[in-house]
């Protein structure tokens, strides 16, 4: 039912015509993407790729999706075979044609139907891994063929289906926390930390007849009032039709200051992000190095970056590295960025004595990112629920900030001898040491 | 300044887990009238989409069973005979 709205093209009205136009026309900026060159990973600089939709969904059921190899996230498997045997069927199955990126193929987890008695064992037991929706509308890149199989990156919308309509989200009390919404919150968490840059995660749930519209960001949630799958059926073709059709992934929750430079799809290739920071663009390299995976918080994450063009002009694999971090800043602490510049003031005051910043890393730009349709105004969790949700508290509504630092050491499991970690060890702590102890105002944060 | 619950970045299931119960409780907002219209916008699709769309899905009979199993809340039947893993029981 749901691909069936989703794909509808019959009839070709004037309005599917209209509303098809989006569709098709990003076909066509994929297919000339492939047209200008035939490496599909090369990333064409005038496409952003937010703005192409091309989704599908997919049932989860027999299937448990990963996240890229290298990408730690609590709760998803990044390999089958951390998977309890008897739920695996076997053989990993590589991205087709390709092995590019993926050599291992972060393929699909495909898991045996169960018995009823092994389902309600399985959706008993507390393992993270076996944690997921029922059904995802996912994207998809019309580069690469199409597969049965999904990343939790590549969900843009998460369904949960229960039998009965007493299992809905919202409760009877209309104030407290159902379990529905426990999980769908848990579920968001680990949505959030595995498909970047992300400002909420979007969620649908049929329980019974009822069914409901939900979304989940870093103050928390909000859940629809609950409609009736019979007698607002017309709604639900609307919604379905909008979330498969028409809304672009900045609708669907992307940040809207980043660009995507590969398909949200692509199951070969883990996209890179343009990212504007204060003056200059950078571009994100390969997975994060870190990423939160509360909900509620920082959404602190952390990525290997390069100034924007700095790879042609250097050569590939010589453009300087930097460190770039996006979090939600509470707005009555202070920023990080003029925390930064607070200690690289201070080394020039002379009764301030901090002389030596060994171990501080080096700041280069940072700051609140401000919407780029409204300049005046700080991107803040409210700035997406204008019109619906109760009001956030001051404390809740944080401000997207960014950081670029120069300083990039190695990855901790990458060492190979104690005195790299000894002398990691030393830099931190010489760092904590210039950056908070001899200053006067500088405290721990 | 503001007494402020700072939830725990800790990469443990646990910690994570149990900081949605806590923090849960009070940040979600039910019942909202409002999300469906400002975030999806489903004026926007056409009345004639939506009736063509809904004429080719009553034609479908897995779909009208499906409809008429929920409107009589009988989707037991269809979870065993039909479609068995699409609905989940926690």
């Amino acid at each position: 039912m749901l691909e069936t709205i989703t794909s509808f093209n019959e009839g070709d009205s004037e309005d599917d015509a209209k509303t098809d136009t989006k569709h098709t026309h990003n076909k066509e900026a994929d297919d000339e993407d492939r047209d200008d060159d035939h490496t599909p990973s090369k990333p064409i600089s005038d496409t952003n790729f937010a703005r192409c939709i091309n989704r599908t969904w997919i049932d989860l059921h027999n299937i448990i999706p990963r996240t890229d190899p290298g990408l730690f996230i609590p709760g998803m498997p990044t390999d089958y075979n951390d998977l309890e045997e008897d739920l695996v069927i076997g053989t990993k199955r590589s991205p087709s044609g390709s092995d590019k990126g993926y050599a291992d193929g972060p393929g699909p987890s495909k898991a045996r139907r169960l018995s009823k008695e092994q389902q309600f064992a399985r959706d008993n037991t507390d393992a993270p891994e076996k944690r997921r929706p029922d059904l995802v509308l996912v994207d998809r890149s019309s580069q690469e063929p199409q597969q049965d199989w999904c990343l939790w990156r590549h969900f843009a919308v998460l369904l949960e289906v229960k039998c009965d309509n007493s299992d809905r989200p919202n409760p009877a009390d209309g104030t407290a926390l159902t379990k529905l919404a426990a999980k769908l919150a848990d579920m968001a968490r680990l949505h959030l930390a595995a498909r970047p840059f992300m400002r909420y995660s979007v969620h649908l749930t049929v329980c019974g007849a009822i069914f409901n519209l939900a979304i989940f960001d870093r103050a928390g949630g909000v859940v629809s009032k609950d409609y009736n799958i019979n007698k607002d059926l017309e709604i639900f073709i609307r919604i379905i039709r909008r979330l498969g059709r028409d809304l672009d992934a900045y609708d669907l929750g992307l940040d809207r200051t980043v660009v995507p430079l590969h398909a949200l799809g692509s199951r070969e290739h883990f996209p890179e992000f343009r990212v504007t920071v204060g003056g200059f663009t950078y571009v994100t390299q390969g997975l994060p190095l870190w990423q939160s995976t509360s909900l509620v918080g920082r959404g602190t994450s952390a990525w290997v970056a390069v100034l924007e063009g700095d790879a042609e002009e250097s050569g590939k694999g010589n453009s300087k590295t930097f460190i770039l971090k996006t979090a939600w800043r509470v707005y009555a602490r202070l920023p990080e960025s003029t925390v930064y510049k607070m200690i690289y003031s201070a080394t020039n005051e002379p009764t301030s004595n901090l002389t030596n910043l060994d171990g501080v890393a080096q700041f280069v730009d940072g700051g609140d990112i401000f919407d780029p349709q409204l300049p005046n105004e700080m991107i803040k969790v409210s700035s997406h629920r204008k019109g619906f949700g109760k009001p956030i508290s001051e404390d809740d509504d944080r401000v997207l900030h960014r950081l670029v630092l120069s300083s990039h050491g190695g990855k901790l499991h990458k060492f190979v001898t104690f005195s790299q970690l000894m002398r990691a060890a030393k830099k931190m702590n010489s760092g904590m040491f210039s950056g908070f102890a001899q200053h006067p105002f500088l405290t721990p944060l | 300044m503001h007494s402020i619950y700072y939830p725990s970045t800790s990469t443990d299931v646990n910690d994570a887990k149990a900081d949605l119960k806590i923090i849960l409780a009070t940040r979600v907002s039910f019942n909202d009238p409002n999300i469906l219209d400002v975030l999806i916008k489903p004026d926007e699709v056409s009345d004639d989409l939506v009736k063509n769309i809904k004429d080719y899905i009553s034609k479908d009979q897995d779909i009208l069973d499906f409809l008429s199993a929920v409107r009589y809340q009988t989707v037991e039947f269809i979870e065993s005979d039909m479609y068995e893993p699409l609905v989940r029981r926690d």
